[in-house]
């Protein structure tokens, strides 16, 4: 069954696009060079930095001079138990304002594939990103994404993830080291039902004046059991801010928050803030006096909630 | 004559084992405005809410006709879609949810595709979450916009004019005139002002204590004199049942 709400890029207007475990197509705009990892691998020696051994599949993405579009990055399963082992690099020079559009998704609901992606972005001087990811699975798939984020002096990152359609199980590690004066805002998006699902952000303050903000929208429906494990950690002065807040839509689902600061100096300003609740019955029964159905009634308010709307 | 619109007989209700509506009875034709007196905690905001079908409460006797049809059972969103809206007392705030939102949705479920508010009023709120930091006035105004997308043909106002100033009072009941009374929509109007009932001019207004109407009569003036000067407790002890 092909899945609802799921947009798959075309050939053409993806700069990267993969189609379970073959390339379908590459567009490289003027002043970016994107090639397949292994490709990549042979191509520069000095790649071995960041991939100790050749990857097998995956793409690496070099921003040298300022794009004049979104980049974006494709990947798609369409078969049946197809596994995806796919090691990812982007690269934006010093002081380059890029965007990039990342989508992972699996064609049809029952596929029983796996999509594991090891990726690592580095923003160099002054360079800054706005990184979309958005993930759909299908209700028997298994995805585990481990990103590792690198922002040097003065970069800046603007990381948004949003996941409508889960997998039966997602591990989801993010790692953000910021050096000086360096910003990121991380923004999770999740909406789960009959999945199991874990969350691992870090966010490390190695620079001076570092700052960085981690938001969570988590919300568990029909039997759906979602883990986060949030941690801000200051080496050096920075200030950071980590906002958890869960929803639980049956009795059968559960959310586990676990904030963590870790404050190693004295100029540093860590916070958080954390709830999990259950659906306002007086918002539901309000909006069912306007008309809408219970169903439509959740739909609006989860949304809201997960800041759909906004 | 008028077709009856809204029969409530022997209507009554239970919340948590105790009786807060006591066999009530309330007609309201096609086109008529009806007030809704009563000190605090007499059962107003619960008969409004009844009426729409909104939660806990159980009835336990009696019945609720509306346009010929027994809706003593329906859902809330089934009597809204039949023609039965209802201004909020204390609407709640929705996170995240925009009036302009929820607009859309209220109109894609009326199949009509979502008009576009150009009173400078309502212009300011429709990007703003529902409720969320309203003051009374925006809450009151915002209500009503709903409500014109909904197009109810009994309207009932559970304190639309709390905490309103004369002049915001004066603009929201122009507007109710314009956007409702003028298309000859029906109105249970629950009050403790008189500026409102000198306003609408309603064709009869009830007394309700305790959780049952104690006095109906078409005369609200007599009624609104008789409460300025002894309060409700010579209501409670007057057997004509009119003032």
């Amino acid at each position: 069954m092909v899945m609802k709400n799921v947009k798959i890029a075309s050939k053409k207007s993806a700069n990267f696009f993969y189609l379970n475990n073959t390339l379908k197509n590459i567009f490289a705009p003027e002043g970016v060079e994107i090639l397949e990892s292994p490709v990549a691998f042979k191509k520069y020696s000095w790649l071995k930095k960041y991939w100790q051994e050749k990857p097998k599949e995956g793409y690496f993405i070099w921003v040298k001079q300022q794009p004049k579009q979104l980049l974006t990055t494709c990947v798609v399963i369409s078969r049946s138990k197809t596994i995806q082992n796919l090691r990812n690099l982007l690269i934006i020079e010093k002081g380059i304002a890029a965007e990039s559009l990342v989508s992972c998704s699996a064609f049809a609901i029952g596929l029983c594939a796996k999509h594991q992606a090891q990726g690592m972005i580095v923003l160099k001087e002054g360079a800054s990103l706005s990184y979309k990811h958005l993930h759909s699975w299908g209700k028997n798939d298994y995805v585990e994404p481990d990103y590792e984020f690198i922002l040097e002096k003065g970069a800046k990152l603007n990381y948004f993830y949003q996941l409508l359609n889960p997998p039966k199980e997602l591990t989801f590690k993010t790692k953000i080291s910021l050096l000086e004066k360096a910003s990121a805002n991380m923004k999770i998006i999740v909406r789960g039902e009959h999945s199991s699902i874990n969350i691992k952000e870090e966010m490390i303050f190695l620079g001076k004046q570092s700052q960085g903000s981690i938001s969570l929208r988590l919300v568990a429906d029909k039997q759906t059991i979602i883990k986060g494990v949030n941690q801000l950690i200051a080496e050096k002065e920075a200030r950071g801010h980590l906002n958890c807040q869960g929803m639980i839509l049956d009795d059968h689902s559960s959310i586990q928050l676990v904030p963590a600061l870790t404050n190693k100096n004295k100029k540093s300003l860590l916070t958080h803030e954390a709830s999990i609740g259950k659906i306002n019955e007086e918002e539901i029964n309000y909006l069912r006096a306007r008309g809408l159905s219970q169903k439509e009634a959740i739909n609006l308010i989860v949304n809201g909630f997960l800041h759909l709307n906004l | 004559m008028k077709s009856e619109f809204l029969k409530v007989e022997h209507l009554t209700v239970k919340l948590e084992n105790k009786i807060i509506l006591n066999d009530l009875n309330l007609n309201i034709k096609k086109g008529e405005i009806h007030a809704l007196l009563g000190p605090n905690g007499s059962g107003k905001t619960t008969l409004a809410q009844v009426l729409m079908g909104l939660p806990p409460y159980k009835t336990v006797r009696g019945k609720i006709i509306f346009k010929g049809r027994n809706i003593t059972k329906f859902t809330p969103e089934k009597r809204s879609k039949l023609g039965l809206g209802l201004v909020f007392q204390n609407p709640p705030a929705i996170k995240g949810v925009t009036l302009n939102s929820l607009i859309q949705e209220i109109s894609s479920n009326k199949k009509k595709k979502p008009e576009f508010f150009s009173e400078k009023t309502i212009t300011n709120l429709k990007t703003r979450e529902i409720n969320l930091g309203f003051s009374g006035g925006e809450k009151k105004i915002s209500e009503l916009y709903q409500l014109v997308y909904l197009n109810p043909q009994l309207v009932i106002l559970d304190e639309i004019d709390s905490g309103l100033d004369i002049e915001r009072l004066q603009k929201i009941i122009s507007f109710i005139k314009h956007k409702f009374h003028s298309k000859q929509r029906s109105f249970l109007i629950i009050t403790h002002r008189e500026d409102i009932l000198k306003y609408l001019n309603p064709s009869m207004t009830h007394i309700l204590l305790d959780g049952k109407l104690i006095c109906s009569t078409k005369d609200w003036f007599l009624i609104w004199k008789t409460i300025k000067k002894y309060g409700y407790e010579k209501c409670k002890n007057c057997f004509k049942k009119i003032c």
